[in-house]
């Protein structure tokens, strides 16, 4: 393909080809203090468009790569890095056999990892990402990894996908040059990409145990309950997306993960008050 | 009660949360949470460890049932249910 | 380099890739996904001596493939189960037998949908048998229906509501409306029981069914794979009295190209007189070699010839028209 470029996100590495320069472009610029990738990539992922002529006329990028969902609709030019973003989650969703992945943030300190699982709209990215900025270690924002025979978290630390509100929110912690371009219009609204921190990057193989697991809930009065094992089991695998096949691997990984770490349901009104919840709970550890 | 005989898969790892047998079955690659009295049922027409005997009907469960627990209800008409789902699940087939 | 020779030469002899450099590697493996051989070629390349990163591609491409048999070999069982009281021969077809079976074609493939071969005789009460035990129609719309039953050679498809798989139920391998006709009673009677009391054809039917699923029913969408099978199939069971069945079934041109194809690319031990391709088969070889190191397939003129050759071999042509103007009709509304 005519543009290209290789990145290594903790332990995966992806090839993005595109019909276009600039979302190459925008992905070098977000990466740039990425090591580069050596070897064979993991995956492969292609920004296409879906006719000659689409190349040009009011363009749109098609996802495509070595997994592919058929029914997937194009996204606008302009929103091209998201649609690489899209297309590496997608690999590593339908395609990753190797770990277990929760669609969680993950952060670390002292070597143990909180893994906030949540949908969109829970806030685990924004509530990862100002954590980050109060001496943890980001290592994920979209994918925690559980390596499926130590049951140690691993690093995933791509560029935060921020949207809307959570933008201006972290725009009060971190200073605008580690935000890559400004998007409106997506298919999420307005969205902004946050580069990790040099701490995240640097010790981005580095593992972690899990000590904690939150299910928080941006947008409520404070709250915070015990969640049992059988419920978190339960949510853990609808939050996983390779689970299922992974059989009998991910059935130790998970029955473990929710036997030996606690998790606790937690609603914030506001990302300051969560943080204070934050460090109540892992305070409480044993 | 009719006279066909069901039999569970072998040993099934299985690991006990909050009184939920958490069991993995590996031919569907399935995971079932299930609650009493499914594990009790399963476990009373299993194969032994070496894959031999197992295997029961409907009537010689709902005996073998009441002799180990203390039971009341209409007991038959839960075993028929349960079994059932057992079956529609993969993890129970005829014998 | 030309990923789409190379993955063809290292699954024939895994060695060839002794000196390939990382971007050669690259190629060849998103080759390999796009054609969906990626397990086949794990497969092959177990125990090879490769660098860091095509292992760790390696090992989450068999895993991937072991997940797959599991889920094949699961749905087989759950079909066994619906359908053991009727007692119907059940034929396994494709990738689920190659897997059920234990042959050299199932080591590390990529299966789909369940496939089996049932008299057809037995049709509605197989059919009612697998909707009694979970299975639901995809298609709803009537005309297809019709047209499904009256001219396929398979049910309408039906799929699994918790477990949202498909099956396939087939009364013969080809469609009627087809050119060639293959014996469907012969296929049953002379099928092989497996342990389960589910069969598979016969070593002989099973390449003659390959054949004609490589090249009389499809737009060679998958050829590279097909023919990989057919490889592997004869390489098990020989070719003693292959053409002679072949023609039996009335499919002797095709089980003879597919025979010439496996020879060229994948160096499969064949008759002398299979050893030469033909005008006509460098076509085929040509669509068979159309993906990129991108995993892009790049013969999009050679593609539309196929599809077109396809629709004509399902239907004489007179049935084409009017298949084709209903349902341009239905579209306009």
């Amino acid at each position: 393909m005519r543009h290209a470029i290789g990145l290594k996100i903790g332990p995966v590495a992806f090839r993005v080809g595109s019909d276009w320069a600039g979302p190459i472009a925008a992905l070098a610029d977000l990466y740039r203090d990425y090591p580069p990738p050596t070897g064979v990539p993991d995956y492969t992922v292609r920004l296409e468009a879906a006719r000659p002529w689409r190349r040009w006329i009011r363009p749109s990028v098609t996802v495509r790569g070595d997994h592919m969902l058929p029914d997937a609709l194009p996204l606008d030019l302009a929103h091209g890095v998201l649609a690489a973003e899209i297309g590496m989650n997608l690999q590593l969703a339908l395609g990753e056999r190797r770990w277990l992945l929760l669609h969680a943030s993950s952060v670390e300190r002292d070597g143990r990892a909180l893994i906030m699982s949540g949908e969109s709209g829970s806030g685990k990215s924004t509530l990862a990402a100002v954590l980050a900025t109060r001496g943890w270690r980001l290592m994920g924002d979209e994918f925690a990894l559980i390596d499926l025979a130590t049951g140690a978290a691993r690093a995933f630390p791509r560029a935060t996908s921020l949207k809307n509100g959570a933008i201006d929110e972290m725009l009060r912690h971190v200073p605008d040059a580690r935000f890559g371009a400004a998007l409106t219009g997506t298919p999420k609204g307005r969205l902004r990409h946050l580069r990790p921190d040099a701490q995240a990057i640097a010790r981005m193989d580095a593992p972690a145990i899990p000590a904690l697991i939150l299910f928080p809930q941006f947008g409520r009065p404070e709250a915070a309950e015990a969640m049992g094992p059988a419920e978190t089991f339960v949510r853990l695998t609808q939050a996983s997306t390779n689970y299922v096949p992974l059989g009998r691997a991910g059935y130790d990984a998970l029955t473990r993960l929710v036997t030996a770490v606690p998790t606790v349901a937690v609603d914030y009104p506001d990302t300051d008050t969560a943080v204070g919840m934050v460090e109540q709970l892992w305070a409480a550890l044993p | 009660m009719d006279a066909a005989r069901h039999i569970a898969d072998a040993v099934m790892p299985s690991v006990m949360i909050e009184g939920f047998a958490v069991v993995f079955h590996a031919p569907s690659g399935m995971t079932h949470l299930l609650a009493p009295p499914l594990p009790e049922i399963l476990a009373e027409i299993a194969p032994d460890a070496d894959g031999r005997g197992g295997g029961a009907t409907a009537e010689e469960i709902v005996a073998r049932l009441r002799a180990t627990y203390e039971l009341d209800g209409d007991v038959a008409a839960v075993v028929a249910a349960r079994l059932a789902e057992l079956h529609a699940a993969g993890l129970v087939r005829a014998a | 380099m030309n990923a789409a020779r190379d993955l063809v030469a290292v699954l024939a002899d895994p060695a060839q890739a002794a000196a390939f450099d990382d971007p050669r590697w690259t190629g060849m493996l998103c080759a390999a996904v796009a054609e969906r051989l990626a397990g086949t070629l794990a497969e092959r390349l177990a125990g090879v001596a490769v660098p860091d990163t095509v292992a760790a591609w390696r090992d989450n491409a068999a895993v991937q493939a072991a997940q797959e048999r599991r889920s094949a070999l699961w749905e087989a069982e759950m079909a066994r189960r619906a359908l053991a009281p009727l007692g119907v021969p059940v034929v396994l077809l494709k990738g689920t037998a190659y897997v059920a079976g234990g042959l050299a074609a199932g080591r590390g493939r990529s299966i789909g949908d369940l496939d089996i071969l049932v008299p057809r005789a037995k049709l509605d009460a197989v059919e009612a048998a697998l909707l009694a035990a979970g299975w639901e129609w995809v298609k709803p719309d009537p005309y297809d229906d019709a047209y499904y039953r009256q001219w396929m050679h398979e049910l309408p498809p039906l799929i699994h509501a918790s477990r949202d798989r498909m099956i396939d139920v087939h009364h013969t391998i080809l469609p009627p409306t087809a050119r060639p006709t293959p014996d469907a009673d012969l296929l049953i009677a002379d099928s092989v029981p497996l342990p389960d009391g589910l069969r598979m054809l016969c070593a002989d039917d099973r390449i003659v069914h390959a054949a004609a699923h490589l090249l009389a029913d499809g737009d060679m969408a998958g050829g590279l794979r097909n023919l990989w099978d057919i490889h592997c199939l004869i390489g098990e069971a020989g070719t003693d009295k292959l053409a002679a069945r072949a023609a039996r079934h009335g499919l002797g041109p095709a089980v003879a190209r597919a025979g010439r194809l496996a020879h060229a690319l994948y160096g499969t031990d064949v008759p002398v007189t299979w050893r030469r391709l033909t005008v006509a088969d460098r076509l085929f070889r040509r669509r068979m070699l159309a993906v990129d190191g991108w995993g892009r397939d790049v013969r999009r003129g050679t593609r539309f010839a196929f599809y077109v050759r396809s629709h004509w071999l399902r239907m004489p042509p007179l049935m084409l028209a009017r298949h084709l103007w209903v349902k341009w009709r239905r579209g306009k509304q």
